[in-house]
């Protein structure tokens, strides 16, 4: 479900670039000072989105400082200083996330591929208890949503609406936490058709290995070919995305515009594309 | 209040056939239709009437007095949403729906026999499935209020919206209307022809080949 949501590089330019590694390196310390060396590992691009989007809704904004990386000290990097909240606030969320990825990934695997699992459990727990502290509510509701969405699989949901709807209203309430009013309801219903969004192209993407592990996948269980569920996947994967695109435009963005144009424009396109088979891009390389 | 510029997306020098462009663009992606079953409805008619007023704010600064102000079929004509009414049964179903209360619509909806289950109630089905963010029922029940009542305009336009986002009608558009418009290829060549065009005649030479 992560590695979904990221900028199209070549659309991007360099001053939109530093930012968003900048923001990706703020999360990077945020994780090492908050929940320790080994939550740097849940590292990743989607909760680098989650931060850029709230900061830019955000009307405060403390702005960037020039710092180098944690681990390189010769490497330079922009960094959000350490009392930017959303930046706080998306390490607590990937702890909580990711967490219960581990816990799923504990249940679902055979003993061997469990096994780094079960090593890096205790870590994650820690950190997911430190999160919880501090974000009691939302814990609360990821917590209900996983549980929703573990018992819609082992009744095996033919509904692809039913089956992303806790994906989707965990997203939402990830996204909109703390604001108000309008920015709350436009951000709740941005974070839910986003969340439906990642939902469906995960289960379009593990389309082969569900098939030959006979894993739960909403589609396969309508239908066992798969091109022609590419084909249906594929409205309702632009559905989602039109209404993605819609709330997105109602949002005021205070800052940041041309990385998150980017992304919701450029970065889903080519994301959707390569779910679908469309376009390949052999040997892809990281941001 | 907002420059009502910066609301349209256009610096304050654009020329008045800019300023025309920039308000078709805006109103046709936050025209009210596009909007018509989702639970945003309120905020894109409160950003529609926000583009509405910055483009008559121009118009009048730049005093056109013959122009027309924002063209009225951009104008939502009823803030509200209401829709055309349907029998008394649906009618405090269609309140609660355009209220935003879609769980409170579903149960009196569901309250009601499988026999009498018609085509509206199908299409009351799919606004509030729409809403809620399932797109896929919603289009089987839209799907559903057509069959059973083709000549419905109401049910057609609502079917028809979500099979054409769904043929990804709506991303090739978005797409263009964020491309910046930069220099294109085209742009470049026929400036350099010019400046050397323009060179030669002063007497110099700036391309050599041409």
């Amino acid at each position: 479900m992560f590695g979904y949501v990221k900028i199209f590089k070549p659309e991007l330019k360099i001053k939109d670039y530093e930012i968003y590694k900048g923001i990706y390196c703020s999360l990077c310390k945020a994780l090492g000072k908050n929940y320790g060396l080994t939550s740097r590992l849940s590292l990743n691009y989607d909760f680098t989105f989650l931060a850029l989007v709230r900061m830019a809704v955000n009307d405060e904004f403390s702005g960037f400082t020039p710092s180098h990386c944690s681990f390189n000290i010769a490497k330079k990097c922009l960094a959000c200083p350490k009392e930017q909240e959303d930046i706080n606030y998306s390490s607590a969320v990937s702890a909580i996330v990711v967490f219960h990825k581990i816990k799923d990934n504990i249940t679902d695997n055979s003993f061997f591929k469990k096994l780094p699992f079960i090593f890096i459990y205790p870590f994650s727990f820690f950190s997911y208890k430190k999160a919880t502290k501090k974000y009691f509510h939302l814990a609360q509701v990821l917590d209900e949503q996983m549980k929703n969405q573990r018992d819609l699989e082992k009744n095996k949901c033919t509904s692809i609406d039913k089956a992303a709807d806790p994906t989707a209203k965990a997203l939402s309430e990830i996204i909109s936490h703390g604001f108000e009013n309008d920015e709350k309801k436009i951000m709740t219903y941005f974070g839910y058709c986003l969340g439906r969004l990642l939902y469906i192209l995960d289960a379009v993407d593990d389309l082969e290995d569900d098939l030959k592990s006979k894993g739960y996948n909403t589609f396969l269980l309508q239908n066992e070919e798969i091109p022609e569920i590419r084909k249906q996947a594929e409205m309702i994967i632009n559905t989602t995305m039109d209404e993605i695109a819609k709330a997105y435009e109602l949002l005021e963005i205070n800052r940041c515009k041309d990385i998150l144009d980017n992304i919701i424009y450029y970065g889903f396109d080519k994301t959707i594309d390569k779910v679908l088979k469309k376009e390949g891009c052999k040997n892809e390389k990281s941001i | 209040m907002k420059n009502p510029y910066d609301v349209l997306g256009i610096p304050s020098t654009a020329t008045i056939d800019e300023v025309k462009d920039a308000y078709r663009n805006m109103a046709k992606k936050y025209h009210p239709d596009n909007y018509t079953n989702s639970p945003l409805q309120e905020q894109a008619s409160r950003k529609m009437q926000e583009i509405n007023e910055a483009y008559d704010n121009i118009i009048l600064m730049r005093g056109s007095a013959g122009q027309q102000s924002s063209n009225q079929s951009y104008r939502s004509t009823d803030s509200t949403g209401y829709n055309a009414p349907g029998s008394t049964d649906f009618y405090d179903i269609r309140i609660k729906i355009n209220q935003g209360r879609i769980d409170d619509a579903e149960m009196l909806l569901d309250g009601i026999p499988s026999s009498k289950r018609n085509a509206e109630w199908h299409f009351l089905k799919g606004s509030i499935q729409n809403r809620r963010g399932w797109f896929e029922e919603a289009r089987n029940s839209f799907s559903n209020a057509t069959r059973m009542d083709p000549s419905n305009v109401e049910y057609a336009n609502a079917f028809n919206n979500l099979n054409r986002s769904g043929n990804g009608a709506f991303r090739a558009n978005r797409r263009s209307y964020n491309d910046k418009k930069g220099c294109s290829t085209c742009d470049i060549c026929t400036g350099l022809l010019c400046a050397d065009c323009c060179c030669e005649c002063l007497g110099g030479d700036l391309i050599s080949c041409c």
